[in-house]
């Protein structure tokens, strides 16, 4: 939360009626009114302090409507009240216009009994045999026979990645020594993106400028967005 | 490689005497009966309550390695013929392997490594060279007031390629130091003794082969939904086998399965003392050993020998 997060803040402040305390100075500031103001024993004081807040807070009330409420609770009762303030009426913008938009209650929705189309929840089986056996024999060089490294019993893995990580450099070049002849004679294609695809890695991991390569972690966070 | 002295009269005994059925650790497939000699016993499944002397049978294990200092742990022998428990003796555990100190960063180490070494990101997008068309400038570079393109396949355009996408199989294989996979099943096996998540059996021998005899003893004893059994060999007895083949949070291994990832997924851990003795018998060898060569010798791909 931030200063910027919030589009408005009204902040409203008490009055402080303070007895006996009052400096009345030729030259009062506008800050000054705002910060002290109170019932003071002086009528004339009086009389000015309100008119200049009065007149203060009519061209506030003019550009926001928020502090009318605020003003009320500024008021001072006074005995001699402006003459000009009786006639006056809340001023009223767009004359005329008829406002149809609802303002308050929930959001508009159309009320047709259904709701939006959402796939019933199918929760997967935590006990299926892959989950439940999960892990299995990954410690078999400690607790059975230490000739055998996990790499050797991982099936589910295809042969020519078990063991193996790399960039994708290293990937196509394994990619190329294991499959390229068969590749090469079935999908010309395939070949040809894959030969040149290796080729413009090398240029861009040996010959980019450093300014034109982001950090290893920015491609790694392009790809996992 | 030392041998420890075990004192369980009945563990091994059965085991020679009954029928055997092969257990996969995968329980898709059916169960098929190896047919051996068979001898003088019924061949019924109900299995008639095994007859024990009087009780504790099983008073103690020799231990090696243990310094003076050293508290040993101690823990129940229980039995799994009836569904009311029967305390058969009392064994002394090894504090460096069930009373290791619980260290939850080398368990999360592992936990990590076993997850992640086996895991293929298949995701691969093809990039604007590897479209289809995409080889002709659309339209000329001046005089229609569109703007400048030069092939309908580059990254901004819709069915464009993707510039910094997934480039094919990702693999994430590592190996974590070979120490520091023995401390993982050594501070794994140590939480689990001391949160009384351990149960040592016997054998596992059961009297039926009916899924919710399992389940009702593992719910009169509180053990918890999920139990994991290991034996010290991978053949398992029948009725087991075939009780715990229909039920997915009931599951048999044997003392090389073990994984740091199983016992966490399951919520008691049943060891059998033959198995109690196998496995200490190798983490005690990995922590005494000076053979430093063995577990450092690292993988270079010997499985792609003879391939194409």
């Amino acid at each position: 939360m931030r200063a910027w997060d919030v589009n408005t803040i009204n902040v409203k402040r008490e009055p402080q009626f303070r007895a006996g305390n009052f400096k009345f100075q030729n030259s009062l500031k506008e800050a000054e009114l705002w910060r002290t103001l109170r019932v003071s024993k002086f009528a004339f004081q009086k009389r000015i302090i309100n008119k200049m807040f009065r007149n203060m807070m009519n061209s506030l009330v003019k550009s926001v409507d928020t502090l009318k409420i605020i003003s009320k609770e500024f008021t001072v009762p006074v005995r001699y009240p402006h003459y000009y303030a009786k006639d006056k009426k809340p001023l009223v913008r767009r004359f005329g216009y008829k406002d149809k938009a609802i303002w308050r209650g929930a959001l508009p929705r159309l009320n047709t009994g259904t709701r939006l189309p959402k796939p019933e929840y199918n929760p997967s089986n935590a006990w299926s045999d892959k989950k439940a056996l999960f892990g299995q024999n990954d410690y078999i060089d400690i607790l059975g026979n230490p000739k055998l490294h996990p790499v050797l019993i991982s099936y589910n893995i295809p042969a020519w990645l078990r063991g193996f990580h790399g960039n994708e450099y290293q990937m196509l070049q394994r990619k190329k020594a294991f499959f390229g002849q068969q590749i090469a004679s079935s999908n010309h294609t395939a070949y040809m993106q894959m030969w040149k695809r290796i080729r413009h890695q090398y240029k861009f991991l040996n010959w980019s400028k450093p300014q034109n390569r982001m950090p290893k972690q920015y491609y790694r966070d392009m790809r996992n967005k | 490689m030392f041998t420890l002295i075990t004192f369980s009269k009945f563990g091994n005994a059965c085991m020679c005497t009954s029928k055997f059925i092969k257990s996969l650790s995968t329980t898709t497939n059916k169960l098929s009966e190896l047919e051996l000699n068979l001898t003088e016993r019924n061949v019924s499944n109900e299995v008639a309550v095994m007859e024990r002397g009087p009780l504790p049978i099983i008073t103690g294990r020799q231990l090696p390695f243990v310094p003076d200092r050293r508290l040993v742990r101690q823990a129940w022998v229980d039995n799994l013929d009836t569904i009311e428990e029967k305390k058969l003796g009392l064994v002394d555990l090894h504090p460096d392997i069930f009373g290791a100190f619980p260290r939850i960063d080398i368990l999360h180490d592992n936990i990590r490594w076993q997850k992640l070494y086996r895991y293929i990101n298949w995701k691969h997008l093809p990039n604007r060279m590897e479209r289809q068309g995409g080889g002709r400038k659309p339209w000329p570079q001046k005089g229609l007031g569109k703007a400048r393109h030069g092939s309908i396949r580059s990254p901004i355009w819709y069915h464009g390629g993707k510039a910094h996408g997934p480039r094919g199989p990702e693999t994430n294989f590592y190996m974590l130091p070979f120490y520091q996979r023995v401390m993982g099943l050594t501070t794994t096996l140590s939480m689990k003794f001391a949160q009384d998540d351990l149960k040592i059996v016997d054998t596992l021998d059961i009297p039926t082969d009916d899924p919710s005899y399992l389940q009702d003893l593992a719910a009169k004893r509180h053990w918890g939904v999920s139990v994991l059994y290991i034996d010290d060999s991978d053949l398992m007895p029948k009725n087991i086998a075939l009780a715990t083949d229909s039920v997915g949070h009931h599951n048999l291994m044997p003392v090389y399965g073990l994984n740091c990832h199983s016992m966490l997924k399951h919520e008691t851990l049943v060891l059998t003392l033959a198995a109690v003795n196998k496995i200490e018998d190798k983490l005690l060898y990995w922590l005494h050993t000076n053979d430093p060569l063995t577990p450092a010798k690292k993988y270079t791909g010997q499985h792609t020998q003879g391939m194409q």
